[in-house]
């Protein structure tokens, strides 16, 4: 649907076009339209690639460490942290949204997302800052490189890319709380419509404290050092705890709406998931810890320790599900259980990182310097692997059939496994380098691996997603439902288009799971 | 050549709050950076001490007077959306135009002092000075525009006690731009 199309439906059925014809070719159908399916795809196509592109420029970080300095040269740590930037506003961010701007509208069964044209202005905006970030990079600018003028096009695109995303953020929250239609309170949305009303506000607010700090890089740094150290006490806080933790809290939602739809079960105790989400979501709100001086804090390290807290609730209590509904496994469940597995181990590194910090001098002066990084890496691999269970999950309304379990399995673990080896090795690197300089060689080996095993598995992904388009392209209209949905994505006909929606909502919502309430009176 | 048609769902009403909840979304965001430019102002002039300013000096008349104004315009505003939900057109346009009035006499003032104090770009409080105290102005410019577009869309009859979401929305950015503005009242003008 072009957001400018103004055919009425009693017109369309029978043929008919108002005033002139819509003579829009395919491709500016596809830029010019508003249809939140479509939005979502291709936000999730765009940040799928770039994934790989961010992942990839961390393997050349490790090659370079294993072959001491011979593949960067004077570029390693302009590459180095632009890679971290471009993983999280280039790869997992948008993604999630794409999976958000598909999947909430149907879950609060709206047939559009609220604001639609500024959702297209939201991922084309993305879609070009996110072009200038890279060939930033390329012209070593970035985030703290060398050149003046390219360093200063690095740091505009970021705020660019930061304000779009907000900006997409601000549909789905008010999705989320003005398009549910009656009987469907917050109390019932689902989880991960509520992790993502949760998350868009955080994201709203960080992103806005940090495109200040790009304002004033721009604006007072007249060098390309000086924005190096704007983005180092000015932006750098985005990328450690707690701040990182917001790209995980949609990851809280998928695993919650995965657990339920493999046990066929309503989870029980409802709002103590929502609490528990909530919860995360306030413990990753990180703008009040930019400076250098929040970090080494009582509070500072209480939040980085708490984090772990509302995870492990999450576990627990979807554990109990499990035991209780005889779960059928399926990708998604595993997955996403598997991603809050891996982001305890963020949250763990973030943990030291507090002791650290705080137990300066004392028996915990770890000195590890990069544990930030690995924190961030731990965080990313734990959303992607996250993100890999949604889209199989919920492949039928995204790419229009169920994908490949395998394809879709060996990818999550791909990616899981090089995650927790690129973020391990980064974590005791100091400590390895400190006591054995060669064992430089060995780090950068493991880094390298670890990078690889990640791009094979988000390549992996998006080869299971596009069999699944292909399959769902290749069939007969559009495939039936799956019948053992329990929330309303699973009443419409997949792939989801908004202009083919034609389910009624059920007369009365009165429960989180309204299709399972029909079937048990069925 | 044949061209397909293209089937868009029914053309629904504006769904009831909409836009006053995505308005207050989007300016959470706005007020956090302004929020955090007068962060990064506080920072610097603490780290600054004495040679702060020390080649200018800012008046308090023109801040006092543009914090009276502001705070006078919430009431306006107000005025605009209490007389919406009453079906009270011709009120509700009055008071629109005092608002925009008051907004206008803020940025005027703004340029005045701007003018008076005569701080440089080269200076140490030049750039954060012009990126706090503009950051604003640019907020109260488009919290003007959005008043004002509201405003026409009044005039065309699109917004009444069944729908007063849209005039409901520009007063809360218009009185977000003026709690944010009492903060900078404090934190730059009086606390200097």
């Amino acid at each position: 649907m072009a957001v400018t199309d103004t055919t009425l439906p009693e017109q369309a059925a029978a043929g008919e076009a108002v005033g002139s014809p819509a003579t829009a070719g395919e491709f500016e159908e596809l830029v010019g339209t508003g249809d939140h399916t479509s939005l979502g795809r291709l936000f999730l196509g765009f940040s799928l690639l770039l994934l790989t592109v961010g992942l990839a420029i961390r393997l050349l970080v490790g090659l370079d460490l294993a072959t001491d300095n011979g593949v960067l040269g004077s570029y390693v740590s302009m590459v180095d942290v632009s890679s971290l930037v471009a993983l999280v506003l280039l790869g997992v961010l948008p993604a999630l949204i794409g999976l958000a701007l598909i999947i909430v509208p149907l879950q609060v069964g709206s047939p559009s997302v609220a604001f639609p044209r500024a959702a297209a202005l939201s991922l084309w905006t993305w879609a070009i800052s996110a072009g200038l970030f890279i060939a930033s990079i390329a012209l070593d600018g970035g985030v703290a490189g060398g050149d003046y003028d390219a360093a200063s096009l690095g740091n505009i695109s970021m705020g660019v890319m930061m304000a779009s995303l907000g900006l997409a953020s601000v549909c789905i929250a008010t999705t989320v709380i003005t398009h549910r239609p009656a009987g469907l309170t917050l109390a019932r949305v689902p989880l991960f419509s509520w992790s993502m009303l949760v998350a868009a506000p955080i994201w709203i607010a960080t992103f806005a404290a940090a495109t200040a700090h790009v304002v004033l890089g721009h604006v007072a740094a007249d060098s390309a050092p000086g924005l190096a150290d704007n983005f180092a006490n000015g932006l750098a806080w985005m990328l450690r705890g707690p701040a990182v933790y917001m790209l995980a809290i949609p990851v809280l939602g998928i695993a919650g709406d995965a657990v339920a739809h493999a046990t066929h079960r309503a989870l029980r105790n409802y709002g103590v998931f929502q609490g528990l989400i909530a919860a995360f979501g306030v413990l990753s709100f990180g703008a009040w810890a930019q400076g250098p001086r929040s970090v080494n804090t009582f509070v500072w390290a209480l939040w980085a320790l708490a984090a772990a807290l509302p995870v492990l609730g999450m576990l627990g209590g979807l554990a109990e599900s499990m035991r209780y509904g005889r779960p059928a496994a399926s990708p998604g469940m595993v997955g996403s259980l598997l991603a809050l597995v891996v982001l305890l181990g963020g949250i763990l590194v973030g943990a030291l990182m507090a002791l650290d910090t705080a137990g300066s001098g004392t028996l915990f002066d770890f000195g590890a310097v990069l544990l930030g990084p690995a924190q961030s890496v731990f965080v990313v691999a734990a959303v992607i692997v996250g993100l890999v269970a949604g889209q199989a999950h919920w492949s039928g309304q995204v790419w229009g059939a169920v994908a490949k379990s395998r394809t879709v399995a060996g990818a999550g673990t791909l990616v899981a496994l090089g995650g927790v080896l690129l973020a391990g090795i980064m974590a005791v690197d100091v400590f390895l380098i400190a006591n054995d300089t060669d064992a430089a060689v060995f780090v950068g080996i493991v880094a390298t691996v670890g990078a690889l095993l990640m791009v094979l598995g988000v390549l992996g992904a998006l080869a299971a997603s596009l069999s699944a388009a292909r399959a769902s392209f290749e069939g007969d209209g559009p495939a039936e439902v799956d019948t053992d949905g329990m929330t309303l994505e699973w009443q419409v006909p997949w792939p989801a288009v908004a202009a083919q929606r034609t389910a009624e909502l059920p007369a009365e919502i009165t429960s989180p799971y309204p299709l399972l309430e029909d079937e048990e009176e069925a | 050549m044949t061209s397909p048609t293209i089937v868009v769902p029914h053309h629904t009403a504006p769904r009831r709050r909409e836009l006053l909840i995505g308005t207050a979304l989007a300016t959470s965001g706005v007020v956090m950076l302004l929020l955090t430019l007068v962060g990064a102002y506080v920072g610097a002039r603490n780290a600054a001490g004495a040679d702060w300013l020390a080649a200018n000096a800012i008046p308090l008349t023109q801040p006092n007077m543009q914090m009276f104004g502001l705070a006078l315009s919430v009431v306006t505003m107000q005025w605009a959306v209490y007389s919406i939900n009453n079906d009270d057109r011709t009120n509700t346009y009055v008071a629109l135009g005092a608002t925009l009035l008051l907004g206008a006499a803020f940025v005027n003032q703004t340029i005045f002092l701007w003018k008076f104090v005569g701080i440089t770009g080269d200076q140490l409080e030049g750039p954060l000075f012009y990126t706090v105290t503009g950051g604003h102005v640019a907020m109260v410019l488009a919290a003007m525009l959005y008043v004002l577009f509201v405003a026409f869309r009044a005039l065309g009859g699109q917004y009444s006690s069944r729908n007063p979401d849209g005039i409901a929305a520009a007063a809360v950015l218009w009185d977000a731009a003026v709690a944010v503005y009492a903060v900078i009242w404090v934190a730059v003008y009086i606390m200097k």
